[in-house]
Parts: C-alpha cells; sequence; structure tokens
C-alpha cells in the first residue's frame, strides 16, 4: 500500500511537472518542423521530419549575435545594479533612523503602481534631453533603480534576527560594515532571486529599447524575435528556433541560483 | 570600467543631419530585404543625400515611438502610417502637408496613380489635404479552399453572399466543419456593408449610418451565420484563420490581398487555394475596402521634406513599385507598373497574382475622419456581441450609431 501512494504521489509529480514544462518542449519540438507542419490539425509534438536548418536560418536571420550580446551586457549590468541600489535602499530602511522613514518607504512602494506606460513617454523625453538617445546608457540606466526589489530585500533584511545586529552593532561594526558582513550573507537568497527577477525583465524588454535606439547595432535579443512575426502572419518554427537559443542563458542561469531563488520567494514572504 | 568604455563607444553613429533622411516603417525579413534593395538603389542613384531605412518594431510600437519623438521635438523625416496614425499626428501639427509637391506633377504623372489610393489619402478633416501617400497597399479578399468548394459542387467562388451562406450549409452538412473561419475586424464589417450597396459615414450629416439597411443586413447576415453554426469566431490578433484554411479545418476566410504569399506557404500543395473578391448582394460598383498604410513626411526645413518626397516619388515610380508589388505581394500604386516587364512575368507566373489588382477598381476606402480608430473599436465590440450570441443585430448596429455619434461629437466640440 505504501509503495502505491508512493508510485500514485511521483506519477501525480511527473504528470504536473510535464503539464507545467509542455508549453517549454511545444517551442523545442516546434523549432524543428517545417512551417506547414507547424500548424497541422491535430497538432503533433513530434516533428516528423527534424528541420535542423531552421536553427541556423533564425540565426542568420538577423546578427543575432549582436543582439544577444546586448541583451547579455544591458540584463548583467541592470541586475548587478539593481542589486546594489536596492541593498543599500532597504538597509536604510530597515536599519537606519532617519525622519519621514515610513512616508518615504510608502512613496517608493507606491511608484510600483504607475504603469509603465504611463511614464514611457516623460522617460523618452528626459532620454533625449540627457543626450542619452541612441546609447546603452538609456537601456540601462532607467532601469537601475527597482521599488520592487527594495521592498523584497527589506522584506528579507526584517527577518534577520536582531541578536546578529546588535551583536555585530556592539563589535563597533559601521553601518555598510554591517551590510557587508552581517547582512549580504544572510540574504544571498533574496539577492539571488532580485538578479534574477531583474535579469528576466531586462532581457525581455522590447517597447523600451525600441523606443530609445534605432541604431542596429544597440538592437536586443527580443528586437531579433519580433522580426519573426510577419504582417501576414508568423514563422512559428523560426521563432521557436530563436526563442529556443535566445532563452539559454536565463535557464542555465536558472538552473545555477534555483535553490536560492526558490529560498528567496519564501523567505520573503512572496508566491 | 570596461563596460562603461563600450558605453561609449556604442554612442549613435546615425548622425541626422540634411544628408540623411530618416525614414521608419514595419517590415520584416523578405519585405525588409526589397525595401532595403529599393533604399540601396535610391541610395546609389543618387549622392545628394541618404535614405536610412529602419525597422522600428509593429504599427503599435512605431506609433509610440513616434509620438514620443514628436513630443520630444525630434521625429523622423519619413514614417509608415495608418490614416488614424495622421489624424493623431495632425493634432500636433507635425506633418507636412503634400499637396504642394504632388501639385508640381504633371497631370499625366497625377493620373499615373490608381485613383483610390490618392483619395484615402486626402483627408476631410484638414480641408481635404494631401497628408500622406500610398506605401503598403491592398484590397481586402476572400480567401477559399477551391476543392473544398468543388467537392461540395461548385465550380467558381461565391458571387453572392447568399451563394456563400449556400456553399457555407453545404460543407457544414457534408464536411461537418464551422466553414467560415472569421477574426473580428471593423474593416470587414464596412466591406460587407459597401457589398450590400451602403454607407458607413454620412458626411452630409456628419454621422455613421450602421443602422441604414445594409448595416442592417450584414448584422443580421452574420447573426444568421452564427445561429446556425456557420460561421466561428478565432481569438482576436491571431493568424488562426490562416491557420484554420490551410489545414482544411475552415472553407472560408477574409484578409487583406497581401496575405496570399504567406498564406500559399502555409497550404503548400495540400489543395488549390482561391482569391477573389468579395461576394456583393446588389449591382454595385463598390464591394472592398483599401487596405493598408501609407507613408507621411514630418514637418522640417524644406530641403529636408524636399528630399523626403524625393524619395516616395522613387519608390512610387512604375518600375519600383511594380518591383516591390511583386516581391512584397501588395498592390502597385501607379497604373504604369502593369506594363512594366517584372510586373507582366509576376501576372504570367500565376493569374491569381492579377485578382487583387482586379478587385481595385470595386474598393473603397474607410472613412478618414478624426475618431475612426475608436469607432472601429465599437463596431468589434458590436460585432463579438452578435457573433457571440450575446446581442441581437438590431441593438448592435444601433448601439453603433449611437457611441459612434458620441465619438464624433467629442471631436467636434
Amino acid at each position: 500500500m505504501k509503495k502505491f501512494t508512493a508510485s500514485l504521489k511521483y506519477l501525480i509529480l511527473y504528470g504536473v511537472a510535464f503539464f507545467i514544462s509542455f508549453p517549454f518542449l511545444w517551442m523545442v519540438f516546434t523549432a524543428f518542423k517545417s512551417l506547414t507542419e507547424s500548424i497541422t490539425f491535430p497538432p503533433r509534438l513530434f516533428p516528423q521530419v527534424w528541420h535542423w536548418e531552421n536553427f541556423v536560418q533564425a540565426w542568420m536571420a538577423a546578427p543575432f549575435f549582436r543582439y544577444f550580446m546586448n541583451s547579455l551586457m544591458v540584463s548583467l549590468i541592470v541586475s548587478v545594479g539593481v542589486v546594489i541600489t536596492s541593498l543599500l535602499a532597504a538597509f536604510a530602511f530597515v536599519f537606519l533612523k532617519f525622519n519621514f522613514k515610513k512616508i518615504l518607504f510608502n512613496l517608493f512602494i507606491s511608484t510600483m503602481m504607475i504603469p509603465f506606460e504611463a511614464i514611457m513617454i516623460q522617460n523618452f523625453m528626459l532620454i533625449k534631453k540627457f543626450g542619452w538617445y541612441n546609447s546603452y546608457w538609456a537601456l540601462i540606466v532607467p532601469w537601475l533603480a527597482s521599488a520592487f526589489a527594495i521592498f523584497l530585500f527589506r522584506q528579507s533584511f526584517m527577518q534577520i534576527p536582531k541578536d546578529y545586529i546588535e551583536a555585530a552593532e556592539l563589535d563597533g561594526c559601521f553601518p555598510l560594515e554591517l551590510l557587508w558582513t552581517v547582512v549580504i550573507p544572510l540574504s544571498k537568497s533574496a539577492i539571488a532571486t532580485v538578479f534574477l527577477f531583474s535579469f528576466l525583465g531586462s532581457w525581455n524588454s522590447l517597447l523600451w529599447p525600441i523606443l530609445v535606439t534605432d541604431n542596429p547595432d544597440l538592437r536586443v535579443i527580443q528586437f531579433g524575435l519580433a522580426l519573426f512575426l510577419e504582417e501576414q502572419g508568423t514563422q512559428y518554427p523560426l521563432l521557436m528556433a530563436a526563442s529556443t537559443l535566445t532563452i539559454l542563458p536565463v535557464t542555465l542561469l536558472y538552473f545555477f541560483v534555483q535553490r536560492q531563488f526558490i529560498e528567496g520567494m519564501t523567505g520573503s514572504g512572496l508566491k | 570600467m570596461c563596460m562603461i568604455i563600450l558605453c561609449w563607444g556604442c554612442q549613435s553613429r546615425i548622425n541626422k543631419d540634411e544628408n540623411h533622411i530618416l525614414f521608419w516603417h514595419t517590415q520584416t525579413r523578405e519585405n525588409a530585404r526589397a525595401l532595403e534593395e529599393i533604399v540601396a538603389g535610391f541610395n546609389q542613384k543618387q549622392k545628394d543625400f541618404e535614405i536610412v531605412a529602419q525597422y522600428i518594431g509593429r504599427y503599435d510600437q512605431l506609433y509610440q515611438k513616434i509620438i514620443g519623438a514628436i513630443r520630444a521635438g525630434d521625429p523622423p523625416d519619413l514614417a509608415v502610417a495608418y490614416e488614424s496614425m495622421v489624424l493623431e499626428f495632425m493634432q500636433a501639427g507635425v506633418v507636412a502637408p503634400l499637396d504642394p509637391y504632388y501639385d508640381e506633377l504633371d497631370l499625366k504623372e497625377q493620373g499615373n496613380y490608381f485613383d483610390p489610393f490618392i483619395a484615402t489619402n486626402r483627408y476631410p478633416a484638414y480641408q481635404n489635404q494631401l497628408l500622406s501617400f500610398p506605401f503598403t497597399k491592398s484590397v481586402l479578399m476572400l480567401y477559399y479552399n477551391a476543392d473544398l468548394l468543388k467537392k461540395n459542387g461548385w465550380d467558381h467562388p461565391p458571387r453572392s453572399w447568399n451563394e456563400f451562406y449556400e456553399i457555407c450549409a453545404a460543407i457544414k452538412k457534408n464536411d461537418r466543419i464551422i466553414p467560415y473561419a472569421l477574426s473580428v475586424d471593423a474593416s470587414k464589417i464596412v466591406a460587407m456593408i459597401y457589398s450590400w450597396g451602403g454607407e458607413v459615414w454620412n458626411p452630409d450629416q456628419q454621422r455613421t449610418c450602421f443602422s441604414e439597411a445594409a448595416g442592417q443586413s450584414v448584422f443580421q447576415f452574420i447573426q444568421k451565420l452564427y445561429e446556425e453554426k456557420l460561421v466561428y469566431q478565432i481569438r482576436p490578433k491571431s493568424y488562426d484563420d490562416q491557420n484554420a484554411l490551410a489545414t482544411g479545418q475552415a472553407a472560408f476566410m477574409i484578409r487583406s490581398s497581401t496575405s496570399r504569399p504567406f498564406l500559399q506557404q502555409l497550404v503548400g500543395k495540400n489543395f488549390e487555394l482561391g482569391m477573389t473578391i468579395l461576394p456583393k448582394n446588389s449591382e454595385i460598383d463598390k464591394n472592398t475596402v483599401l487596405f493598408g498604410a501609407n507613408i507621411c513626411i514630418f514637418k522640417s526645413s524644406d530641403i529636408r521634406q524636399r528630399r523626403a518626397w524625393k524619395f516616395i516619388q522613387y519608390f512610387t515610380s512604375s518600375p519600383v513599385t511594380a518591383l516591390w508589388a511583386t516581391k512584397t505581394g501588395y498592390l502597385p500604386v501607379k497604373k504604369g507598373a502593369i506594363d512594366e516587364p517584372v510586373f507582366k512575368d509576376f501576372i504570367k507566373q500565376d493569374n491569381i497574382n492579377l485578382e487583387a489588382l482586379n478587385a481595385l477598381p470595386f474598393a473603397k476606402a474607410e472613412p478618414t475622419i478624426r475618431g475612426w480608430q475608436e469607432i472601429r473599436s465599437i463596431i468589434e465590440n458590436n460585432e463579438t456581441a452578435v457573433i457571440t450570441g450575446q446581442m441581437d443585430y438590431k441593438s448592435a448596429v444601433k448601439l453603433i450609431d449611437i457611441e459612434s455619434d458620441k465619438i464624433i461629437q467629442k471631436q467636434i466640440n
């Protein structure tokens, strides 16, 4: 009976895992299909003939290496930047004493409620005024601070036992020393989560890069993917081939930080 | 540090000066390659200045970028735009009227353009000025699975909506599929109303006329198709109708004539794909709508505007517009293109390539009035309501006119 229950449990888990990963599998297998086969009815998961050349065609359809490197660089800088600025801001909100702390924090958090579309044009005009149009600055700087990341770090910092902080203060730790030696080592999961979220956000962004650049050398990976959406229809196999190639780094990144990511999500009280 | 150096190193290399005319467009893949070839040909032909063509994304992204650029006081020289977009840009007063340039052309040259293409770029809301010029034009066509029709005893496509209904009913009965895959789109409703001999806009009374006889008949017809399960609505903004037709899950769909090359790729040799003008229910001279985007010039210095116009003239010259049509499936904008060898070869390859051009004399533009984009949404919402059985056709057409009137009044005030 025990064996049966365990088998059933695994069966259900495998079923759920397959269900969740189905879109991913669909993407990978569609990448190998012909255009006609990609829309066949009833749909088939596996291709009849494996079109490996789709990957070559997709890669050659645009300067994907350039786009890939641009996205990678922008996403890495943005993610590191967000982690640094948010760590400092959250540290101040939790461990430092200053006037209007609560009001300021609420003000920060309230910015999360303003949709990007509402401030997009104003931000664009600002970028133009700064002379950053068509530069990496425009792709990076506006995203170096994140209210959500500050909130997430704050929640995480508040769970650090006060004894640790008091002990460090008794030992004569300066605030930044406290952050470096006590808070950061205890917040690795939250840092990994913020890093991953920021990386994903930056990697997936399309509208902002389109707005602030028109130099082909500054285009990002999502721009390359959009090229497969033709006015008359979508080249699904090529789009899926390009998507498969482009999600590789994000997937690899996730495999490396998945433990910290899950801990960070559960530790900060987010679901 | 390396990153910062890299950042500085990759500042814009495109200077916006009088020698570089910036052109924002939405073309991708083969169409983009054709456009690049044309632009390269133009840049080689004359050395005074250079056209810099840039793909900016889909129409909504292009629109947002242009709005941002307008507010920042730095729009491009040329951009692709639908009539509704041009009307929006005009509210900021940034679109250069093209009449002074167009009027410089001799009458023979003016007459060489297909009339409907020029007519659709004149804007009654702005004293009928020519504010844009035809770029990627097409007409709305009926696509069908010719083999399936033949199997059901029809050796020709439907010529009237009654025939369309009869064929749908036969296919439903014999092949057990819902024959008409419909993507809800205001243009299709407008086309159907034209094909019923009606109008959608009364310029004298400044109001829409969906609740008049033709509008009522169209919505009643759609309701009948829905009730008899002869039509189904596809996911909005998707290409599911193309997929359904290509895989034999539907017998009909209505889309722009430019869909044909891509659709033919999907169909392959599985069956004979047909494309024809929309059916009509009375002896009328217009039974489809003009589709497609235009190109507009933004106000700048006289020399820049002239240079932008020079490119438009080149792009719409008979040999170039013929080449563009053969490579993309869009319609040539000049009559002279038909006599170009490249276009003659194109027709020789497959006679179906001529169908869209043959439909052009029967095509009419949608109204170019302020607020039309919002009215389109109202039409689509009410069409969805009818096709999903949430509303009867009489209420739908009445509601369209009432809601449209509010929008028009808002625009007038």
